[in-house]
């Protein structure tokens, strides 16, 4: 048990932290492109887009990726919007590289995951669509060259694709790719019905685009990594496909019984959603009802966005962060460690965001005390809605949340800067540490706005570590490796994970505050191919890379800002 | 007697007052004989006495004209009268029944009995008086009268044929509206709606209490307009009763929006906040997702009345269903904790303890059980109290529960969905494939959904009491 003043001390450090937007100051101005930003025909301009941290020029930095969407109604000739990636100069600016990547793709975009398909030392960068996906090879260069079609991952045209993760489900050293599917809405929507023409195209009796319920669902595919930059469509013989009509849209992968394979939960909209227990055959069993992940507590449906994952009560299994629709709660579901989870949400303190729409999910501990908080980012559907005079608007807050270490969240947005209290319709979010500093940065794509960059303005109190791992017989960017560190009497775990969030993907490297802890007493890997690697006093505060089966870890890319303590 | 009509009938307005039975003159086609000049002149001369409401100097001017005319029915019915005024029923009684009795088809006096007999409850007296007099009369006025008087004494038949031959002798918009109301009260809507229709056109139209009619006849026919026509009522006299019937038919419509401005502009429009109107403007304003504004709504209408069980149930439940659990608990412990309470609160308070903490789930439990201790037949309570056992570990137990929620409710999802959870962690697949399945097809309704129907039901029977 901590001694009180200990907790009181960090409990105030943490009260002060400010975040602020500071998008604008880095040079990350891309608008965000959905269809009309006053009236929307379909529910494709309304779901947005989510965003990407990578390092795709492996400089030590994470670069930005962001994934935009289209309008129905271009003009002939004019300049579709496209996604963006912005290069990390290192000193709080970005410079927009876009261009010279070759990655001015436009189209309806939604989600991205980063992952070393080809295990060549580059993160590669998979991109969903209403319509046929992208994957980019990075070239190593700084330039990309897309090869869906090559690779046998682009999809179907007319599908509406959604959330992504790169995951070696067989753990035989090559990442697999999963793709969720929302809906299946055919080509150009032509066959969905008018705005408010039905049951499902109202909103508290304001006329919106209709959908999802009422629309054919998508299905979810996944790509097994056959090598040689080639997948084969497993979709049907891994029993993915053995679920009911789902509206899929976040995507998660964990090792959620510990069992060291690695599982998927899909975060579904208006139907059940999907707990993909990994039977270590090739095959996956959606245990979501038995699990009790497929609704909240009492077998709801819900309307899943994103979803997050962390061991939030230190209990050494990882637990579940999903959000939802307004009109309800998120759930966060606590991992029971017998293969059930309990939806904790209102017991946690986090109950009370019921005018929220919640997209992104995050888990992070932003103030480095040692326990994962929660960062939630919201927005309604379209402008239309603010029509209904409801408590939820097109525009909300963000909402933070502060791990209380009893199983309890306090909400801190209020005082925690004016970039969470800013009101914004915001979609994908993701975490990274963009100045490698342990002051974690948080990256949202808004809705018909530039992104918003939330950084925070002074160094937490706590200590911390960024681990990036690099795999040998496992693959290169180490996804799926369950990660345990040991500092100053707490015992963390967490995962290298590809996706998550909505349709979004967080910095690769793992962060893990350790409070007052200066050293971290026991770094233990498992990798996917089973090696189990330690590593012990390791000083904190930098980012460190850790190669699989290698005894040594080395310090990497220590900004000049890190401010010693 | 137009006072008891009212009450009755609380939806004929000023119709029921331009209902008047000709008392003290003589109805011609009631007399068998006719009466005497000198009789004539006697009540004549009572006549201003009664106007100035002289009772004693009346009855004593009538008393005078009995010694003469020891059978004067005439004078008896008003000697009747005016013991009546003077609240001596049982005087009043006997006069008419002694007026009835020398003149039995004195239709004014058979009616005068009948309205006393009908005051003091005994319709059996009441009945055949009205049936009599209706049948010797082609006055519409008595007719009108006794056909109101058989409604309130329930014979429904009988007053809508007595009044279809009020209307036949003069279809008049008060007698129009009475006999369509009465047709409505026998369940005969299709012909209720018809003779409303027969109403002319313009103002006789849009009187409230005739559009209030309308919406009702048109719910109860399931036609469309029904919310339209209460609402159209309510704006035009912000009575309680058509507002909130108004309201409810809108809620239940999904016309949430026009109930709220309806609900905000019918409360300024009365001269004290209602409670009723209060609480349907707090579960529109919920169904709206204006959680604030409906907090404040069922706030107000506690505060104007603390004892009053809905408002405390649907702000508790509010305040529940957004998360505000420490608030919610508040109000809901608040309570009136009496052994009578309503089961509601109780299982409203084991909600609230439910989510709250694992360290409140054994007074969660007692609120159970207390609230099943007063009905043991809602199916939520089971369904809340699976959930802890389960929670618990203790899975027979909670099957159990489930199994009886189900059973007392089978078209309640939820607790299908526990059950194929507790089947599928005991292997026994069939079983949990067979109960997801009827999860599945009772069409998994979230729980808010249906403890938002269970206090939309509540809250309107409560309303409706």
């Amino acid at each position: 048990m901590l001694p009180t003043n200990w907790l009181t001390l960090f409990l105030l450090g943490s009260a002060a932290l400010q975040f602020t937007d500071v998008a604008k100051q880095a040079g990350l101005t891309a608008r965000n492109v959905s269809g009309g930003e006053i009236r929307k025909r379909y529910i494709v301009e309304m779901n947005g887009s989510g965003i990407a941290f990578i390092d795709y020029n492996k400089d030590g930095l994470v670069d930005l990726f962001i994934v935009n969407g289209t309008r129905f109604d271009l003009s002939p000739g004019a300049a579709p919007p496209t996604n963006h990636l912005y290069r990390n100069n290192g000193d709080g600016t970005f410079t927009d590289v876009t261009l010279e990547a070759g990655l001015a793709d436009f189209g309806w975009g939604q989600g991205a995951c980063v992952g070393d398909y080809d295990n060549d030392g580059y993160s590669d960068l998979f991109v969903t669509y209403y319509g046929r996906n992208h994957l980019y090879h990075n070239k190593g260069d700084g330039t990309f060259v897309e090869v869906s079609q090559a690779a046998g991952v682009a999809g179907e045209s007319g599908h509406w694709h959604s959330g992504c993760a790169f995951v070696d489900t067989d753990r035989d050293g090559k990442l697999d790719l999963f793709v969720a599917s929302y809906i299946d809405p055919g080509p150009a929507f032509a066959n969905v019905p008018a705005v408010g023409s039905g049951e499902f195209c109202q909103y508290k009796g304001i006329p919106i685009a209709c959908g999802p319920r009422g629309l054919k669902p998508g299905v979810n595919y996944l790509f097994h990594n056959e090598g040689g930059g080639k997948f084969k469509d497993v979709s049907d013989a891994s029993g993915i496909r053995n679920t009911d009509g789902h509206y899929s849209l976040g995507v998660l992968t964990l090792d959620f019984d510990n069992d060291g394979w690695p599982d998927i939960y899909v975060a579904c909209d208006s139907t059940a959603s999907i707990l993909y227990h990994n039977r270590r055959d090739g095959t996956f069993e959606d245990v979501g009802l038995a699990s009790g992940t497929a609704f909240n507590e009492d077998g709801e449906p819900q309307a899943g966005m994103g979803v997050a994952a962390a061991d939030y009560g230190h209990a050494g299994f990882l637990d579940i962060l999903k959000t939802n629709f307004s009109d309800d709660s998120p759930n966060l579901y606590r991992n029971k460690g017998d293969g059930t989870f309990s939806d904790k949400v209102f017991e946690a303190g986090l109950g009370r965001l019921r005018s929220y729409l919640g997209w992104g999910a995050l888990f992070l501990d932003y103030d480095n005390d040692g326990w994962s908080d929660i960062l939630i980012v919201n927005g309604h559907l379209s402008a239309e809605i603010d029509r209904a005079g409801s408590d939820s608007h097109f525009r909300q807050p963000k909402a933070l949340f502060h791990n209380l270490r009893n199983g309890k969240f306090q909400n801190v947005t209020a005082n925690s800067g004016p970039a969470l209290t800013a009101m914004h319709s915001s979609r994908g979010s993701a975490v990274a540490d963009i100045l490698n500093d342990g002051r974690l940065s948080v990256a949202v794509n808004e809705l018909h706005e530039a992104p918003s960059l939330l950084m925070l303005q002074t160094q937490p109190a706590g200590h911390w570590i960024g681990i990036r791992t690099v795999g040998v017989k496992s693959n290169r960017d180490g996804i799926g490796a369950r990660i345990e560190v040991e500092a100053g009497g707490m015992r963390q775990i967490d995962e290298v994970r590809s996706g998550g969030s909505y349709l979004s993907q967080s910095d690769l490297r793992v962060h893990f505050g350790v409070g007052n802890a200066k050293q971290i007493d026991k770094l233990t890997v498992k990798w996917p191919s089973g090696q189990v690697d330690h590593w012990t006093n390791i000083a904190a505060d930098r980012q460190i890379v850790v190669t699989e089966a290698s005894p040594v870890w080395r310090t990497v890319a220590v900004f000049q800002h890190y401010n010693s303590r | 007697m137009t006072r008891t009509m009212k009450k009755l009938y609380s939806m004929n307005g000023i119709f029921s007052g331009a209902l008047i039975v000709a008392s003290l003159c003589p109805v011609p086609a009631a007399w068998a004989q006719r009466p005497s000049e000198a009789e004539l002149k006697t009540l004549s001369s009572a006549l201003p006495l009664i106007q100035q409401q002289s009772w004693s100097a009346a009855e004593a001017s009538l008393q005078e004209g009995m010694a003469s005319f020891p059978h004067s029915a005439l004078l008896s019915n008003a000697l009747g009268i005016v013991y009546e005024r003077q609240h001596r029923q049982p005087d009043a009684i006997r006069a008419f029944e002694q007026a009835v009795e020398w003149l039995p088809n004195f239709t004014a006096a058979q009616i005068h009995l009948a309205s006393l007999h009908a005051e003091r409850g005994e319709c059996h007296r009441a009945n055949p008086l009205f049936l009599a007099a209706a049948a010797n009369t082609t006055d519409e006025g008595a007719l009108s009268e006794a056909g109101l008087g058989l409604a309130e004494c329930k014979n429904l038949t009988g007053a809508a044929q007595v009044l279809e031959k009020a209307r036949s002798a003069s279809p008049s918009p008060a007698i129009i509206f009475n006999l369509a109301l009465v047709l409505y009260k026998t369940s005969e809507f299709d012909a209720a709606l018809s003779m409303l229709e027969t109403l002319p056109h313009g103002p006789e139209q849009e009187r409230a209490e005739v559009l209030y009619l309308r919406g009702k006849l048109l719910k109860a026919l399931q036609k469309p307009g029904s919310a339209a026509s209460l609402a159209q009522a309510c704006r035009q006299h912000a009575q309680e009763d058509y507002c909130k019937d108004a309201a409810v038919e809108m809620i239940a419509t999904e016309q949430l929006t026009e109930a709220v401005t309806l609900l905000e502009s019918a409360n300024k429009g009365l001269s004290a906040p209602s409670v009723s109107l209060l609480c349907a403007l707090g579960l529109a304003q919920f169904r709206l997702g204006r959680y604030q504004a409906s907090i404040r709504s069922y706030s107000s209408a506690l505060n104007i009345d603390p004892q009053l069980d809905a408002a405390r149930e649907g702000l508790g439940f509010l305040l529940y269903i957004t998360g505000d659990l420490e608030q919610a608990r508040s109000i809901v412990e608040q309570g009136p904790m009496r052994p009578t309470v309503d089961f509601y609160l109780p299982y409203l308070r084991a909600l609230v303890l439910y989510r709250t903490s694992t360290a409140l789930w054994p007074e969660a439990l007692s609120a159970l059980a207390q609230s099943l201790r007063s009905n043991a037949n809602f199916a939520a309570s089971y369904f809340l109290r699976g959930k802890i056992d389960l929670e618990q570990g203790n899975e027979t137990r909670a099957l159990s529960d489930f199994q009886n929620a189900a059973k007392l409710d089978p078209t309640y999802p939820l607790p299908y969905y526990k059950m194929s959870q507790i089947y599928l962690r005991q292997g026994r697949r069939e079983e949990a494939e067979k109960a997801r399945k009827r999860f599945a097809a009772l069409g998994n309704q979230r729980e808010d959904e249906l403890l938002a129907k269970q206090a939309q039901a509540l809250l309107l029977t409560h309303a409706s009491h």
